[in-house]
């Protein structure tokens, strides 16, 4: 379970997210909604130690894990799918799920098998370079990446950007999958619709203030949601 | 014939000793993005566990070969530790300086503990030179050229392979490629930098145990292998450990090239000469690494 | 105003001490006895602690400083103790200021110049123009040499006439019939004045072509000059350099085709620390002279009884040490005691000058050292100390004088 408490996160002076509490219990499937620059990806990376939080408390299965770089935090059982996947373009698929083996090891990293009957196309391209896959299956490999640490939650920021409408569909049965397995997730979305179809409640941002919180489907209804979605 | 068989040989001698030093600069580089300019430094004081193990001491030679690496990797990262770590998220030039000026601070407290003009190390294999006939004429090969450079080629090798193949490899070259993905796969920026550290001083380590007999010890090596493994290094592409290895010896073999056939003193004006020309042909190096990220 | 004061002799010091402060005084002052009190005479030496020719100065400083102990415990010169002034120096400029702040600062009564060529080079003209007594211990070059001058005297290295011309004796004892010599030579002070006297040597053997090839101080690459020594069949090689250049070029020549050399060294690189970079089993053939009759490592008596000196003092010695330049230090600090002992009370630097003149056969058992140099004599017409050489050669794994 993660737990965040008055996360605060800032930029020298810009203050980009200002005291976010939300909770994400094994199986739940959380949305974190807003426009650009309502501080979502900030408060993510925050949460996964990636950049430094201000103030405020993040814990994992009651473990605190405020201010540990993302490297201790990942290993607690966290892991983080970012926004521009961060993969090793110069490694095969392979050797890109073998490093995050290697990296979490300890923590009973999961078998490689289980990531490719996940994402059969990963074991079909298994011996490419990274780098040279094409934008989903790279999405693929880097939510592959964040599974072989067997983490209790796993944070995904826009998985959907900049993917085919036919990759984005199957893509959201892989994240029900992930959550019916018992893993939390937290979503980042630009796309209204596939955070209807993943998540149960969210969480709206403006200017990195929570403004609204509460079951998915009444969010649809919001003015603000509204706003920053279809505006 | 015979002639420039043993030019070459001698050429390809000092340019796997260039070789294991530049090998140690790229995996330090690719790794933490960090020019050691201390690295000669290192180099030194591997040369230096050599005379005291194998001279002052009186130990097999193996010793040598065996301490000297943990010894100077060991330095090297309570280096990084105490020094570079600090100031890690200071810019680039601040760090430059700072391995710089280590480097000289490497030198002067090696030449203020040692009063000496040079410290001599035997060779690690005896024997008489050996004459190999080429018809009419014979050349002639020592055993510690062959051992040099086979031994120096081979640790160069075994280097490279610990980097591409095993694990601690697969961390350093994860950072390398892509620092928060390395971290979100769990690999710490501490525990790499002082792995990487380790691994880079370890191969300068070995590189002065190699260098010792037929450089000697002193100030004066840290600075030419320095200024070699730097060549070396930019002309093999700066992040290709396999193209530090071919820097290195095609920069041994066209010094001593120049040395025999056009004059001494031109040495280092052809190293330089060398690293222009490659740099005009291939700006990025003989084995540039692919850079940037995808979006 | 009229002074009611009589003019004491101490005023007049004063004001001459002032003027010659302010460099009004000419120099030169036959009856300067500076750094000299009732009960100590300080002496000034310079030379290199650190640099390439740290090789040179160190050993020289420790040298002197032990003889000045050996001195001072035997009860010191007619009453007096010694005390050394050591300034580091290796570059030119740094001796010429080393001189200057020894004789004008710190007002040694004596220069020892404890450096190689190059220091004692630099130092040439400063010296003759304060006429401090100086003691050229290292260098061979003609610079410090030539014109005669009255205040300077020279130690154990004799000029490069004679030392050139030994060696060239050398190669002909061991090769009757050599009819093509190198010379190999740094491109630096010691071994260019070396190498003069080498070419002014052979220059008298009929039929000898002789190949000359140079390099630069610290060189460990020998490629160009050994492949010239190979091309043009040399049958032996006279090296002027330190012992890392010339081992490193006697170590490489096989690698470059150079088999069956005889190779003559100049006194600077006939040193122990040689024989790990050639290999003691490809020694031979390889010979030197030595400015001493003794090695550090030859078990002969009085070097003994110095090792045992210098270890009780300085403690396990590095590699390399003591050498020819900590010995020389010793003796001629003992040379130099035998001139202030024959000055007597004349201790002024006039009365020192023409003492030294007369010293005879001075060596360190004159005052209880031990005997490990030639002994020197001078003449008003001759300040070199000594002339004679031992030859040397590398026997079982160590320098050996073979011949004195």
């Amino acid at each position: 379970m993660l737990e965040v408490k008055d996360l605060v996160v800032t930029y020298g002076a810009v203050v980009a997210v200002h005291g976010l509490s939300l909770t994400v219990k094994a199986g739940q499937s959380i949305a974190l909604l807003g426009a650009n620059g309502a501080g979502k990806t900030s408060s993510v990376e925050a949460i996964a130690g990636l950049i430094r939080t201000r103030s405020g408390r993040v814990s994992i299965d009651g473990r605190d894990v405020t201010g540990h770089p993302a490297s201790t935090v990942v290993r607690r059982g966290l892991a983080l799918v970012p926004q521009w996947r961060e993969l090793f373009r110069n490694f095969s698929v392979e050797e890109t799920l073998i490093a995050a083996r290697t990296g979490a090891a300890g923590r009973g990293a999961l078998p490689l098998e289980q990531i490719y009957a996940l994402f059969p196309v990963l074991a079909e391209r298994r011996r490419q370079i990274a780098g040279s896959l094409s934008g989903g299956e790279q999405q693929m490999l880097a939510i592959g990446r964040a599974l072989v640490t067997n983490p209790r939650v796993i944070l995904l920021d826009e998985p959907s950007a900049g993917l085919a409408v036919g990759v984005v569909r199957s893509l959201v049965g892989i994240v029900r999958t992930i959550r019916d397995s018992g893993v939390g997730v937290l979503l980042v979305e630009q796309n209204l619709e596939i955070a209807q179809a993943v998540a149960e409640d969210c969480i709206v941002l403006s200017t990195g203030r929570e403004v609204w919180r509460g079951p998915m489907r009444e969010a649809m209804a919001l003015d603000a949601i509204r706003d920053a979605y279809f505006a | 014939m015979a002639e420039f068989i043993m030019v070459i040989i001698g050429g390809v001698q000092f340019g796997a000793i260039y070789a294991l030093a530049a090998i140690g600069v790229v995996v330090i580089h690719k790794a933490t993005r960090t020019v050691n300019f201390a690295h000669g430094g290192l180099v030194m004081l591997g040369a230096f566990v050599t005379y005291l193990v194998v001279v002052e001491l009186r130990w097999p030679y193996w010793t040598a070969y065996v301490l000297a690496p943990l010894l100077i990797g060991t330095l090297a990262m309570a280096l990084e530790l105490v020094i570079l770590r600090p100031i890690r998220r200071a810019d680039m030039f601040t760090v430059i300086m700072a391995t710089i000026f280590l480097g000289i601070a490497l030198s002067e407290t090696f030449r203020l503990a040692q009063n000496t003009e040079m410290l001599a190390v035997p060779s690690a294999v005896k024997g008489p030179p050996m004459i190999v006939p080429l018809g009419e004429d014979a050349f002639i090969v020592t055993a510690e050229q062959i051992w040099v450079t086979i031994g120096a080629l081979l640790t160069g090798f075994a280097g490279l392979a610990l980097f591409r193949y095993a694990g601690i490899g697969r961390s350093m070259r994860a950072m390398a490629s892509n620092i928060r993905g390395a971290q979100l796969c769990g690999f710490s920026i501490d525990r790499v930098y002082a792995l990487a550290w380790f691994f880079g001083g370890a191969l300068a380590g070995l590189a002065g145990v190699f260098a010792a007999p037929s450089k000697g010890v002193s100030p004066e090596l840290a600075v030419s292998v320095i200024s070699a493994a730097f060549v070396a290094a930019v002309i093999g592409g700066f992040d290709s450990l396999i193209g530090a290895i071919i820097g290195g010896l095609l920069l041994g073999v066209v010094e001593t090239l120049s040395a025999a056939y056009v004059s001494s003193a031109m040495k280092s004006a052809v190293s330089f000469l060398l690293l222009f020309v490659v740099l005009l042909w291939r700006p990025d190096g003989l084995f540039p690494e692919r850079k940037g990220r995808d979006v | 105003m009229t002074s009611h004061h009589p003019v004491t002799r101490r005023s007049i010091g004063l004001a001459l001490a002032t003027l010659a402060g302010l460099g009004l005084l000419p120099r030169g002052a036959e009856a300067n006895s500076q750094g000299v009190s009732k009960d100590e005479i300080v002496i000034g030496a310079l030379g290199a602690l650190t640099g390439a020719t740290a090789f040179i100065g160190a050993p020289g400083r420790d040298g002197i400083q032990l003889a000045v102990d050996g001195i001072n415990a035997q009860g010191g010169i007619n009453g007096r103790k010694l005390r050394l002034v050591f300034e580091h120096a290796f570059t030119p400029a740094e001796s010429v200021a080393a001189a200057k702040k020894l004789v004008e600062s710190d007002k040694v009564f004596v220069l020892i110049l404890a450096s190689g060529s190059t220091g004692a080079a630099a130092a040439a003209d400063y010296v003759r123009e304060t006429g401090v007594p100086t003691y050229n211990l290292y260098g061979s070059t003609p610079i410090i040499r030539k014109p005669f001058a009255k205040n300077v005297f020279h130690s154990v290295v004799p000029p490069a006439e004679i030392s050139g011309g030994k060696m060239v004796d050398m190669i002909f004892e061991a090769k009757p019939d050599a009819k093509r010599v190198g010379v190999l030579a740094g491109t630096y002070a010691f071994p260019q004045a070396t190498k003069a006297g080498l070419l002014a040597a052979l220059e008298k053997k009929k039929d000898v072509k002789v190949v000359v090839e140079e390099f630069d101080q610290g060189a460990r690459d020998f490629t160009s000059q050994l492949l010239s020594f190979a091309r043009q069949r040399v049958e032996a090689v006279l090296v002027s350099g330190s012992f890392s250049e010339a081992g490193f070029a006697i170590k490489q020549a096989p690698e470059k085709g150079v088999t069956n050399m005889t190779w003559v060294l100049d006194g600077s690189a006939v040193n122990d620390a040689i024989i790990p970079i050639i290999g003691p089993e490809n020694t031979k053939g390889v010979y030197g002279y030595f400015n001493v009759p003794y090695f550090p490592a030859q078990l002969d008596p009085p070097i003994v009884k110095y090792n045992e000196l210098w270890k009780a003092k300085y403690g396990a010695p590095p590699q390399g040490r003591p050498n020819v330049y900590d010995i020389a230090g010793y003796s001629s600090t003992f040379v130099l005691a035998a001139a202030l002992k024959k000055a007597g009370t004349d201790l002024s630097w006039a009365g020192l000058i023409s003492a030294w003149e007369t010293v005879k056969d001075a060596k360190p058992s004159d005052f209880g050292g031990p005997d490990v140099a030639f002994p020197e004599s001078f003449s008003p017409t001759d300040h070199q100390g000594n002339t004679r050489l031992g030859k040397a050669a590398i026997k079982d794994g160590i320098w050996q004088v073979i011949a004195k």
